[in-house]
């Protein structure tokens, strides 16, 4: 630095380091779109376009079902790596609700799927008409009912209109996920990186890492409170089927990924912007929610409803809890952004 | 329509009444606030926003709604909400508290009918996902007496009509479910709305919602003008980049809202987000804020064209004051503004960790 090596400059170097340790939301947000957002998306997008290759594969006769198993986990596993990433472009054209509708509170995912299937729609053969069908018929959730469930309709004999519905369901997810990363690609980041008076989106870099800091809670708290809260309800009466995609019997293993992707962003994109000590705090709470959500014996559908289980659920959501708390304090504050009482939060 | 047409009049009628106990030493505004040891409190404050008295809550307060007889309000929780306080405004104390009933819990806002005699408070049915308007009875210690449905999913605020007759409802249409706390459940189906019930018996007497394109506009907080035009400000849940329109015009018997823009780069700058809407006393002049952009909007006119922003970082509370706007803001400041203006004025400074709820509630006219 131009200042040379007095003591002057160095404290000045020093102070100036701190003060752009605490405040370069520019570089944090460049890591989280490299380190994190772009990387989730492109195996998100790789993923499902392999599922629905394995779909069109199976209901051809060339490859067995558990093929479709296989891709579907990997499908859903990367979905996890995202699922907290609701702006932009997962938000445009309602494209992450089409690769993942949920929660279904009332339903509507069995049922639109049989009413298709009953009347064996043809829309199922055109992808362009397949993406104006409702959206509780489509995407990871709707291929939870198709693939896992009996009822609704189970594992398809290859040429049976389910099979065709399975090849449509895969190809417009994969189509979804395509979209979500061509529009990163082309123009998100960009817009994310280069804030200013003229971005229709974010002013300044602290919105751009006020954006990403909001999808960090919002994750949090869907883990909290939607994958863990919803299923477990209250002691009288547990609700295993609000478990996230419990037909194929991935409720826990979505927590611990989710959680895993968060703890991914945190680390980096905001754990550099800390001082050592919080940031070992705010790994330690991740690291001790990771493994208290791994712990509980699944399936979550039993475990919610069986009270020497429950516990180990009931653990989990509190150890979550702690990294919101985690977050909210030690990377809110470091960062400007818990100041923020009416506006991180809606009402 | 002359140029006082579409508002005029707006607080003068509504809220005469008040002016009455208001002198016997009331204060001008309520607003509810986190406090610097992170507790919460009602606040009453004088016209200068300077804190005369402070209530404790349980938890989180969100907005509150004066009686329009007596020295008398009532401050609601932040939604999922179980509490309601009767606050006696001229002794500064809390005199009765409302619980919700079994299986409802209170969203954040209500509305006094115009003789006092009904407090009508938004509640969400969880288990059965739908909105009601639970009915309480005023004039004999706030006792239940019965509820309506408001037609919709997720209630937030209720707004009486100024001619007593009718209730304004914002659907927000977000599902929530206190198992999940406030985690908004049905995104993708969203289909919020505004309707009109009869005060007598919850009759539907009109209902609107968002064009298509806007379904993802979550219709929340409202005002109304002394003809009956409400407006309503509103939250976007989708891509910022449709840089949303966020405060809608319903007048009375129209069958479609009209939405009002701000021109570049204000529109955009709001982030998605209104917090608070209110009309200034003249009836000509609506204020928006907006506490994610850190700004809030004013309009005016006869059809209410943007006449200016003001910029004020976590700015949400707004009400009519004076002849123009005080706007609370998260850092614990209070603002005037007005219409046609360029002036802004911080009545109270901003105060060490004290952070002004989303409203900020006028008792006077």
């Amino acid at each position: 630095m131009r200042l040379g090596a007095g003591l002057f400059g160095a404290v000045f170097a020093l102070g100036f380091a701190e003060i752009a340790a605490a405040q370069d939301h520019g570089a944090l947000v460049d890591r989280a779109i490299e380190g994190h957002v772009l990387p989730g998306y492109a195996s998100l997008s790789a993923e499902t376009a392999a599922l629905s290759a394995s779909a069109e594969a199976y209901c051809g006769g060339e490859a067995a079902f558990e093929a479709v198993e296989t891709a579907y986990h990997a499908a859903f596993d990367a979905w996890m790596g995202v699922s907290h990433l609701r702006f932009g472009p997962s938000e445009a054209d309602d494209r992450a609700f089409a690769i993942a509708f949920w929660p279904d509170s009332r339903g509507t995912t069995p049922r639109t799927l049989a009413a298709l299937i009953a009347s064996e729609d043809p829309v199922v053969d055109d992808p362009a008409g397949f993406s104006e069908v409702s959206i509780a018929a489509r995407g990871l959730f709707a291929l939870d009912a198709l693939l896992f469930d009996p009822v609704s309709g189970g594992a398809s004999a290859p040429g049976s209109y389910p099979c065709r519905l399975l090849t449509a369901i895969a190809g417009d997810v994969a189509f979804g996920a395509a979209a979500i990363e061509r529009d990163w690609a082309a123009g998100y980041a960009d817009l994310m990186r280069a804030p200013g008076p003229r971005n229709p989106v974010y002013a300044s870099a602290a919105e751009a890492s006020a954006e990403l800091f909001g999808a960090l809670s919002a994750g949090l708290e869907a883990t909290a409170d939607l994958r863990l809260g919803r299923p477990l309800g209250s002691f009288d009466r547990p609700r295993p089927r609000r478990a996230e995609a419990w037909r194929s019997g991935r409720p826990q293993r979505n927590a611990v990924l989710s959680l895993a992707a968060l703890a991914q962003l945190a680390e980096r994109a905001f754990l550099p912007e800390l001082s050592p000590e919080d940031a070992q705090d705010v790994r330690d709470a991740f690291d001790r929610a990771l493994e208290v959500a791994a712990r509980f014996e699944p399936p979550m559908t039993e475990a919610v409803a069986d009270p020497a289980r429950r516990i180990g659920v009931e653990a989990a959501r509190a150890a979550v809890r702690s990294v919101q708390a985690a977050a909210a304090e030690k990377i809110g504050g470091a960062l400007g952004l818990s100041a923020g009482f009416n506006a991180l939060d809606g009402d | 329509m002359s140029r006082r047409g579409l508002l005029a009049g707006a607080g003068a009628a509504a809220l005469a009444p008040r002016a009455g106990w208001t002198a016997a030493g009331a204060p001008a505004f309520l607003a509810a606030a986190r406090e610097a040891d992170a507790s919460f409190a009602l606040h009453g404050l004088d016209a200068r926003g300077a804190s005369r008295f402070a209530i404790p809550l349980p938890a989180r307060g969100h907005a509150a709604a004066a009686h329009p007889l007596r020295p008398e309000a009532v401050a609601f929780a932040r939604r999922p909400g179980r509490f309601a306080l009767i606050v006696d405004c001229a002794e500064g104390r809390e005199t009765v508290r409302l619980t919700p009933p079994p299986g409802r819990v209170f969203c954040g806002h209500g509305a006094f009918s115009a003789d006092g005699g009904r407090l009508f408070t938004t509640e969400n049915a969880f288990d059965d996902g739908d909105g009601r308007l639970g009915i309480w009875d005023a004039s004999a210690g706030y006792r239940r007496i019965g509820e309506v449905p408001t037609q919709g999913i997720g209630p937030h605020e209720v707004v009486l009509s100024p001619d007593g007759g009718s209730l304004v409802v914002a659907n927000g249409g977000i599902l929530t479910h206190p198992d999940s706390g406030r985690a908004k459940l049905n995104l993708a189906t969203l289909r919020p709305n505004l309707v009109r019930l009869a005060v007598e018996d919850g009759a539907l007497l009109g209902q609107v919602e968002p064009a298509a394109r806007l379904r993802r506009n979550s219709l929340r907080h409202l005002a109304i003008a002394a003809d009956g035009a409400v407006l309503c400000a509103a939250q976007w849940e989708g891509d910022l980049r449709a840089a949303p329109p966020l405060l809608a015009l319903w007048r009375p018997g129209a069958e479609a809202l009209k939405w009002r823009v701000a021109p570049d780069p204000w529109q955009a700058r709001l982030r998605g987000y209104a917090g608070s809407i209110a009309v200034d006393r003249s009836g000509e002049a609506a204020a928006l804020t907006a506490p994610r952009g850190g700004l809030a909007l004013i309009f005016a006119g006869p059809d209410l064209s943007f006449d200016r922003a003001v910029l004020r970082p976590n700015v949400c509370g707004v009400a009519a004051g004076g002849d123009g706007f005080v706007f609370t803001d998260g850092g614990g400041g209070v603002l005037r503004a007005w219409a046609g203006s360029e002036r802004s004025i911080e009545t109270s400074a901003a105060s060490a960790g004290r952070a002004w709820d989303n409203h900020l509630v006028s008792l006077s006219a």
